[in-house]
């Protein structure tokens, strides 16, 4: 195989670009000149473009007759996943944003009533000491009620009359 | 229905007719893609027969094409030439598919493959035939399989740049719009291609 050894890596590239049609005109003269000067380069080119002709003899398949048919029946069949209008589409997205702060919402109260502390709840709990708070107060210390209930000073008689 | 020819000239694609079927196929006019699939099926199967070497896989990748054109019609959008876009599917096609599949080669049956058994009478008939054959019709023949053989040596993308060039008359710019590469890498892909291709056919070419 003759080879064109003088060619550099570009020029080669530009040899098949030339021959493509696909040189602009300063490249183009410059392969038209190398041509004309080196008979390897005219060679190369001569051979580069009966190798590509050879790619004629290839036959080229055709599609069967039915194709077309056959192609429209299975994209008729296939889905379609219709373009929402425009107004749609804008429902679509107010309704997505109006479900998310719904959603926020609801958890967030979720995490307030699970985590944060109610002060109402405790203020119920101890509803009974905060009715008496009054009574509670004149009593110094539970001690004094516990020795009053042992003295037995305040037990009420057996036939249920104050004496 | 088109668009109009007012809008052509900020959207230059519009220009192309089968971008206008295709502007046609996406308002629901099944009519008009089905116009595309016949204009352009014999060119998908041609191409995928060179990269799959098998006319029925060629037919279902072409038909794929088809299908992925047809879901993407709404959100269509003309930003090339249909031909360019289109193949570029085609293109993500085929190397998905040789890369799954690997490549099958058609090899001809001989009558030296044909086992300890010897010949079948069908192989045997074939051998017969063939000996009946003008010598030209036997030459092109085997021309066929050498350049056939030269083509399946390249590399995937040289193949199909070369095709592209080839039988669809793809320039550069639209290779490269098509294979996602830059014009450069396109003439220097093709350049390659053709080398490799020349080396491989050196023989036929000198005799």
């Amino acid at each position: 195989m003759i080879r064109s050894s003088s060619l550099t890596q570009k020029q080669r590239a530009d040899l098949v670009a030339y021959l493509d049609g696909e040189l602009d005109e300063p490249a183009a003269k410059e392969i038209e000149r190398l041509i004309a000067s080196d008979n390897q380069v005219r060679h190369e080119a001569d051979m580069l473009v009966r190798s590509f002709e050879l790619l004629d003899v290839l036959p080229q398949q055709r599609a069967s007759d039915t194709f077309t048919a056959q192609t429209m029946a299975t994209v008729r069949v296939s889905p379609r996943t219709a373009k929402p209008t425009p107004m749609a589409r804008r429902i679509g997205v107010y309704a997505g944003w109006a479900a998310g702060l719904v959603l926020a919402a609801v958890v967030g109260f979720s995490i307030a009533n699970r985590w944060v502390p109610d002060e109402s709840r405790m203020l119920i709990e101890n509803l009974p000491v905060i009715q008496n708070l009054d009574m509670y107060t004149e009593v110094e210390n539970t001690e004094f009620l516990r020795e009053l209930q042992a003295s037995g000073l305040f037990d009420e008689p057996a036939d249920g009359t104050n004496q | 229905m088109s668009v109009a020819t007012s809008d052509t000239s900020q959207i230059p694609y519009l220009r192309d007719p089968d971008v206008q079927l295709m502007l046609r196929a996406q308002q629901g006019d099944d009519e008009a893609f089905a116009q595309l699939v016949a204009a352009y099926q014999d060119r998908l199967v041609g191409i995928f027969t060179h990269i799959v070497a098998n006319r029925e896989t060629a037919e279902d990748l072409a038909q794929d094409v088809f299908m992925r054109v047809y879901r993407a019609r709404d959100t269509y959008k003309p930003a090339a030439r249909f031909s360019t876009w289109l193949f570029r599917i085609a293109n993500n096609l085929a190397s998905n598919a040789r890369r799954n599949a690997g490549r099958r080669k058609e090899v001809p049956l001989s009558i030296r493959d044909s086992g300890p058994l010897g010949p079948r009478p069908q192989e045997k008939l074939i051998a017969d035939k063939s000996a009946l054959l003008p010598t030209r019709q036997l030459a092109r023949r085997e021309l066929c399989e050498t350049v056939r053989a030269a083509l399946d040596e390249l590399n995937d993308r040289q193949r199909m740049a070369l095709l592209l060039h080839k039988f669809e008359g793809m320039s550069y710019d639209d290779i490269a719009v098509t294979m996602e590469m830059s014009n450069s890498a396109v003439k220097s892909l093709l350049s390659r291609a053709r080398e490799n291709l020349r080396e491989k056919l050196d023989a036929q070419i000198q005799s």
